[in-house]
């Protein structure tokens, strides 16, 4: 996630660095950086995302999100709420409004609850991930192109032969 | 959208979770949909980033349907052979045309859609014992809290 005011961000955090628990013990602010899914069927369709929670200039909790299948990337949420270890936010597009509402666990690492799409509800949970972690450059695979043969897949599959194989048939729309 | 959701969770649940160097992970992406385009495989191909991984992009929907005789006695039915997950064991060998897999997921086929925990199992038991401790994603998904 990239924001243009994140100089800012950063003075805020060093300002308050001293008054803040150590990474990863019982934090109590959900400013920060968490990825996780929304689970519409568990292990087959988990639609990965990531939120950034800050404080805005003028002091107010809001957020970024990113869904990279969709793609959406840095959508600023809206109606950001958090209250005791109650959170909330929506995320308003031209398509409608999707709200989640979770809460934070105790010991403040994992946020968990339920996400609202179109009148159905879905389970949501988000990780807080290491802010001194540095993500990886997004890997671009290279992509071989099959002939209608599928000979290059033939020739691929036999060559592997002695390996246990995975072939997905998939469309990327 | 739903087959780079469905390869993204073959990524998270096996592969990121299976280490071993025995596993190799064809990923054909075609345009069996609708008007689908190299550059939409080029995005989805990111989503499985796992270097055992080769993706192909085929302009026609032809090459998929190869697989579409091979799995039609393992329940296919009329379905087409796309949008599905084949596995198969480290013997199995493509002559005059694919091989039945060992296992198939269609997402399309009673009782055969996609499911990361059971394909990381199926493919976890085609391995020798060497490569068994795959664990589960985090997920707090209803039900998988425990597995």
């Amino acid at each position: 996630m990239n924001r243009a005011n994140w100089g800012g961000m950063a003075a805020i955090l060093v300002s308050c660095f001293t008054c803040l628990p150590a990474w990863g013990q019982g934090q109590s602010t959900v400013e920060g950086i968490w990825e996780g899914a929304v689970v519409y069927a568990p292990a087959e369709l988990e639609v990965e995302q990531a939120v950034e929670l800050f404080q805005d200039s003028r002091g107010v909790l809001a957020g970024l999100i990113d869904v990279p299948v969709k793609p959406i990337e840095d959508e600023p949420l809206s109606a950001v709420r958090f209250d005791g270890r109650r959170i909330s936010w929506e995320l308003r597009r031209d398509t409608g409004t999707f709200r989640y509402e979770g809460t934070l666990s105790d010991d403040g690492n994992e946020i968990s609850g339920q996400y609202f799409e179109r009148g159905k509800t879905f389970p949501f949970w988000l990780r807080r991930t290491d802010p001194a972690a540095v993500k990886p450059a997004r890997a671009q695979p290279a992509l071989h192109t099959l002939s209608v043969t599928g000979r290059e897949l033939k020739e691929r599959f036999n060559a592997d032969a002695g390996k246990v194989r995975l072939v997905m048939l998939l469309s990327p729309g | 959208m739903y087959c780079t959701v469905s390869a993204r969770v073959a990524q998270r649940y096996v592969l990121d979770k299976i280490s071993d160097e025995r596993l190799r992970v064809y990923v054909v992406w075609g345009p069996y949909k609708e008007r689908e385009t190299e550059a939409d495989a080029r995005f989805a191909a990111a989503f499985v980033p796992d270097p055992r991984a080769t993706h192909f992009w085929t302009e026609t929907p032809a090459p998929g349907e190869l697989f579409n005789e091979p799995l039609k006695p393992l329940g296919l039915g009329p379905h087409s052979a796309w949008d599905s997950f084949l596995v198969y064991a480290p013997e199995s060998r493509w002559g005059e045309s694919p091989p039945p897999p060992t296992h198939f997921m269609h997402r399309n086929v009673e009782g055969k859609a996609l499911n990361g925990v059971r394909l990381l199992e199926q493919v976890r038991d085609l391995l020798p014992a060497q490569d068994k401790e795959g664990k589960l994603p985090h997920s707090r998904a209803p039900g998988e809290e425990n597995r």
